[in-house]
């Protein structure tokens, strides 16, 4: 697994609110309600200032945020710099 | 004029949604000043609340006072749907809470008591007039209840959650009432009134705290609708009536109390809960127009919550909760605004999006005229929701006959092949003596 990946687990186990149990990269957060309308922003937050970050608005979709993976994904596509 | 006082964040409004904004920004270390033209606790409208409000209890840390308080706990709603009767239940949709029926006048004071004691500065009578905004230099005149002169405060951020006042929206030009959704509301407050518990069992209103009640929703004629809702003193009903229908109708009676009466008594089910009950505490209220958005809910220097930014319909008692949401969501926006202000615009179009959203799906829930909802469809918003928050919008909107715009909205997504809800044969009335032992 990747260290991205690997974070946002951790993060999501400090959830204290939702305590949840195997969180693999393919775990769907948002089905299970563990990333819920507040988590997801707190998430956001986390994520801009660990990876040093900017989330445009266009990339706030479920579908970003559905999995660790993706969620790793998606830093790994605003990581890189733009040609 | 001179400004009279600087702070870091201006709410206008203390209802939940400016409330939350102010403890939470208030917690951060902010300066934060919340002013209310009203003296709490005042009375305001919207009494059933989702048990997805203690989410948001927990996380302002009031979730214990309003235990303590002892607001009625509900456990679900019935629906009288035309000839379709359905129950849900809560605790089917993974909630282990109970739903609230509260005297708003009294959660209101309690939110903005807390807010108080988190550190916000708390200011009421004082309504505030002749917004600026500009990016860090917001201005506002605080007029005093009883004074003509008033204070010019600068702010560095205004949070309008102004409630159906909307202040900055009228002010901008930017509120339009929604042409198709034009509906009256009445209400009023009874003594002695039934109430349906769980499986529609009928029980006299002294069995209030040891058998919790459902909130009683029936239709009324092709679009309006009626709110029974039992409280710790009286019940709160409600009619929702299109303006065209009540145009029709009321002229004929010589009072509007006589008016709400009598559609009441005449209502099916809900008549028989009201047989025995005496309207109370001051007669009836009125508002109409309260369907309405704002096209622009954040611009330099300024955002808008809660209801300020626009309404819907009440039928799925959303209105609180989503105001608590978008009191946080307005939190965390405002924090990041102080905080990365080089980043203004990419952080207000975040927060534009996710108002705009809950809006949508508010209006796809709601909106009679299936046309045109199309047009906004909120689908892909609609998957940030978790299965069962889902299922409960699916199964609640499946009670009415107003379903079929959540189904044209998720699209690829599979409804439920039979909504959680339990349908009853019908509510007798005779069992009442029975019930009341
Ligand atoms: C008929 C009807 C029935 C409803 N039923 C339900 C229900 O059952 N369940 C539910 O959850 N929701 C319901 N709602 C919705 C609910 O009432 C609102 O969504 C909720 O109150 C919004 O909270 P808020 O904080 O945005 O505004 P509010 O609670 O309205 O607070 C706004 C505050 O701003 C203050 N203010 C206004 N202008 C100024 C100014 N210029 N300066 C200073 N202060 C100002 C006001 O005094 C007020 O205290 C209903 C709504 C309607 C219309």
């Amino acid at each position: 697994m990747d260290i991205v990946t690997d974070r946002v687990i951790v993060w999501l186990g400090g959830i204290a609110t939702r305590p949840i149990a195997n969180v693999t990269a393919d775990t769907d957060l948002l089905d299970a309600g563990v990333l819920d309308s507040i988590e997801i922003l707190n998430l956001i937050s986390y994520i801009e200032e660990v990876f040093n970050i900017a989330v445009p608005v266009d990339e706030f979709v479920p579908d970003n945020f559905r999995t660790p993976g993706a969620i790793a994904a998606l830093v790994g596509r605003l990581r890189e710099p733009t040609a | 004029m001179p400004i009279d006082r600087h702070v870091d964040v201006l709410v206008v409004g203390g209802g939940p949604a400016g409330s939350t904004a102010a403890t939470q920004l208030a917690k951060q270390g902010y300066d934060v000043l919340l002013v209310d033209k009203q003296h709490h606790p005042r009375e305001t409208v919207g009494e059933s609340l989702l048990p997805s409000a203690w989410k948001y209890f927990d996380l302002l840390g009031v979730t214990d006072a309003v235990v303590a308080h002892g607001f009625i706990r509900k456990a679900g709603g019935i629906v009288a749907w035309g000839d379709q009767l359905s129950q849900i239940a809560f605790r089917d949709f993974e909630y282990t809470r109970p739903g609230l029926h509260v005297e708003r006048d009294a959660l209101d004071a309690l939110l903005l008591r807390h807010a108080a004691a988190s550190g916000a500065r708390v200011e009421e009578g004082v309504r505030a007039d002749a917004i600026m905004t500009s990016e860090g230099h917001n201005e506002a005149t605080l007029i005093r209840q009883g004074e003509t002169g008033g204070e010019r405060v600068r702010a560095r951020l205004l949070i309008d959650a102004s409630g159906q006042a909307s202040v900055m929206a009228r002010q901008l030009g930017t509120r339009q009432v929604n042409p198709e959704y034009r509906f009256i509301a009445l209400w009023g407050y009874f003594a002695d009134s039934l109430y349906m518990a769980s499986g529609g069992t009928v029980r006299p209103f002294a069995d209030v705290r040891t058998h919790p009640p459902m909130t009683f929703v029936s239709r009324l004629g092709e679009w309006g609708w009626s709110w029974h809702i039992p409280l710790k003193e009286m019940t709160s009903v409600g009619l929702v009536i299109p303006i065209d229908d009540y145009k029709r109708d009321s002229g004929r009676f010589a009072t509007l109390e006589a008016y709400f009466l009598s559609v009441c008594h005449q209502a099916a089910h809900l008549g028989q809960l009201l047989a025995g009950a005496t309207l109370v505490n001051g007669g009836i209220r009125v508002m109409r127009d309260f369907s309405y958005v704002s096209d622009v809910v954040a611009g330099p220097g300024f955002m808008i919550t809660g209801d300020a930014a626009g309404f819907v319909d009440p039928i799925f008692s959303i209105g609180v909760v989503m105001a608590l949401y978008s009191g946080q969501l307005s939190a965390w926006t405002a924090d990041r605004l102080l905080r990365q202000p080089d980043r203004a615009e990419a952080i207000r179009a975040m927060f534009a999006h996710q108002m705009r959203g809950r809006y949508r799906l508010a209006h796809t829930m709601a909106l009679p005229g299936v046309e045109s909802a199309s047009s906004e469809a909120p689908g892909a918003y609609f998957d940030f929701f978790s299965d069962a928050e889902k299922q409960l919008m699916w199964s609640a909107a499946s009670m009415t006959t107003r379903s079929a715009n959540l189904s044209r909205i998720s699209e690829g997504q599979e409804p439920p092949a039979k909504p959680r809800r339990l349908d009853l044969a019908g509510i007798d009335f005779n069992q009442l003596a029975l019930a009341g032992n």
